[in-house]
């Protein structure tokens, strides 16, 4: 009798719990799973804005990105193959981009404090701190690959007339395969900032 | 028959929870760790008091959660003659294992990091460096795969895979008369998985190798948070013979440097380094390097002044990098 108590015990063990995936403590497939795909996204015109952009660190932790197969119960970490050792710093060089794409003039600065700005007063300046970043190739099925990513930012902006905001932002995606999520990701970040323009 | 049932049960089931731990205590203070570390030929005149280090890594690095496991396959029993599971997730280090004593000897290991890179001569105006510890970690993945036959045989397979660590501290430079904070750093290395790694009671613990990365480029690092404030006089007037292009790779772990006659432009030398230096431009762009032939980081008005000296012969213009002045050839 205790015997298949115990085992009933394992049975509902069994049945309930949940198919979560995890590389890392902090950092959810699933929840990005939910998102609506994304395809471009429409940006904000920048005509004439002038930007210091200006990366004050990359914290993103590792393992940073994975494979999750549904199909086949795998997880696999895919950092390098991707390229993203140093995720916050292709994220910030893939912003400056899109913000010279919506025709703003875009310097960067990857060494706070080191250059005198006072020839850059009518200049927008953004401090970014990437606090986190995560990046997922998830198979569902051979028709069903999407990518996912978000990352957590720490951003202080002064504008050129010397008011300073200081938030912290989300911005997350999810893309069919063969999209440029990274470009998603920047367009979000950008199309934020441009509320305290 | 019953009983032995029972108790081979209970037995298999506290062996598949629990974890057993029979590792090795590492110690940081460790004089491998320092054996990459380059000495510069000439040193500013400085003295750095290395304050200890505040230890701000997340809750869950210091109190390790005891598994991260959870339920991924299931098949259903065939009661009782059959069931099938799999569950996984990842399983961080304790930290005890690292050192016993990690956040109080990262003081002492910078310390003696500086001491070797001879980055500055212990004589001169006095700077704290402040540092704290943002993570320290390593995490691998664990999967364990259960299988009942007829109740009493078990399979158990176990796969520890794709360990990974990470090491990010934040610097602060402190100038001793004033208190003034005069710059501000994150350092941050990991050690990424490869696909051939596995874990084993063998397997050396993977925050080595990210803390060697990281230990080496802390000279470079506090170098040029002092360069604007401790400024290397010998150089103020200096011509250059020959000056340093560097290209960052994609990866940002290593650099392509060249060095280039000046008078006529003929390349010297073309090799690829690990990175050391830190971050000051996107990957692929040659920027002339803002640095001395031995290796310490200019000033802002030294890094100016060479610019123009090059100007003269070659195209060199700043584009969009206020850090790094970008490389195009010699002037047509």
């Amino acid at each position: 009798m205790r015997l298949y108590l115990i085992l009933v015990v394992f049975i509902i063990i069994f049945l309930s719990g949940c198919k979560t995936y995890h590389i890392m403590y902090n950092h959810h497939p699933e929840e990005l799973m939910e998102l609506k795909i994304d395809s471009e996204v429409p940006t904000n015109n920048f005509i004439g804005k002038k930007f210091i952009l200006t990366i004050i660190s990359d914290l993103s932790t590792s393992p940073t990105g994975a494979l999750v197969d549904e199909c086949n119960y795998i997880i696999y970490p895919f950092e390098l193959s991707y390229n993203i050792s140093k995720p916050g710093y292709v994220l910030f060089e893939r912003i400056a981009e899109e913000l010279q794409n919506q025709n703003s003039i875009v310097h960067r600065n990857y060494l706070p404090g080191t250059c005198d700005l006072s020839n850059y007063s009518d200049y927008y300046q953004i401090y970014i701190t990437f606090e986190d970043f995560q990046i997922f190739l998830h198979r569902r099925d051979e028709k069903n690959i999407y990518l996912l990513a978000s990352s957590d930012i720490s951003l202080s902006m002064k504008s050129n007339l010397g008011n300073i905001t200081n938030k912290r932002i989300h911005i997350d995606s999810k893309v069919e395969k063969n999209n440029d999520i990274l470009k998603v990701l920047a367009q979000k970040f950008i199309n934020q900032i441009y509320q305290n323009i | 028959m019953k009983t032995i049932n029972t108790i081979i049960v209970t037995l298999i089931t506290l062996l598949i929870f629990s974890s057993c731990s029979h590792e090795k205590i590492l110690n940081i203070k460790n004089p491998e760790l320092l054996k990459e570390i380059g000495s510069y030929q000439t040193s500013r005149d400085c003295q750095i008091i290395i304050e200890p280090v505040i230890d701000n890594r997340p809750d869950y690095e210091i109190n390790v959660p005891r598994n991260g496991f959870k339920l991924m396959r299931k098949v259903l029993p065939i009661f009782p003659f059959y069931m099938d599971f799999k569950i996984a997730g990842p399983i961080l280090r304790d930290p005890k294992y690292f050192d016993t004593n990690l956040v109080t000897n990262i003081q002492p290991l910078i310390s003696s990091v500086l001491e070797k890179s001879n980055f500055c001569s212990g004589k001169g105006k006095k700077y704290h460096l402040k540092t704290e510890l943002e993570h320290y970690y390593e995490v691998h993945y664990r999967e364990r795969s259960v299988t009942f036959f007829q109740i009493v045989f078990i399979i158990i397979k176990t796969k520890n895979l794709y360990p990974c660590s990470q090491i990010s501290i934040k610097m602060t430079l402190i100038d001793d008369e004033n208190s003034k904070e005069i710059a501000t750093r994150y350092l941050s290395e990991s050690y990424l998985h490869n696909i051939n790694d596995s874990i084993n009671i063998f397997s050396p613990y993977t925050t080595i190798f990210a803390l060697q990365n990281l230990v080496n480029k802390i000279p470079s690092v506090v170098d040029e948070m002092l360069s604007n404030v401790s400024i290397i006089n010998n150089l103020s007037s200096k011509q250059y013979n020959s000056f340093k292009i560097i290209r960052l790779t994609t990866e940002y772990d290593f650099l392509e440097e060249m060095i280039i006659e000046y008078e006529s432009g003929r390349i010297i030398k073309d090799e690829i380094v690990k990175r050391t230096l830190p971050i000051f431009s996107k990957p692929d762009e040659w920027v002339v390097a803002p640095t001395s032939e031995d290796g310490h980081w200019l000033s802002s008005n030294q890094y100016k002044s060479l610019i123009e000296q090059l100007k003269m012969k070659y195209d060199i213009e700043y584009a969009n990098n206020i850090n790094a002045a970008n490389f195009y050839g010699i002037k047509k």
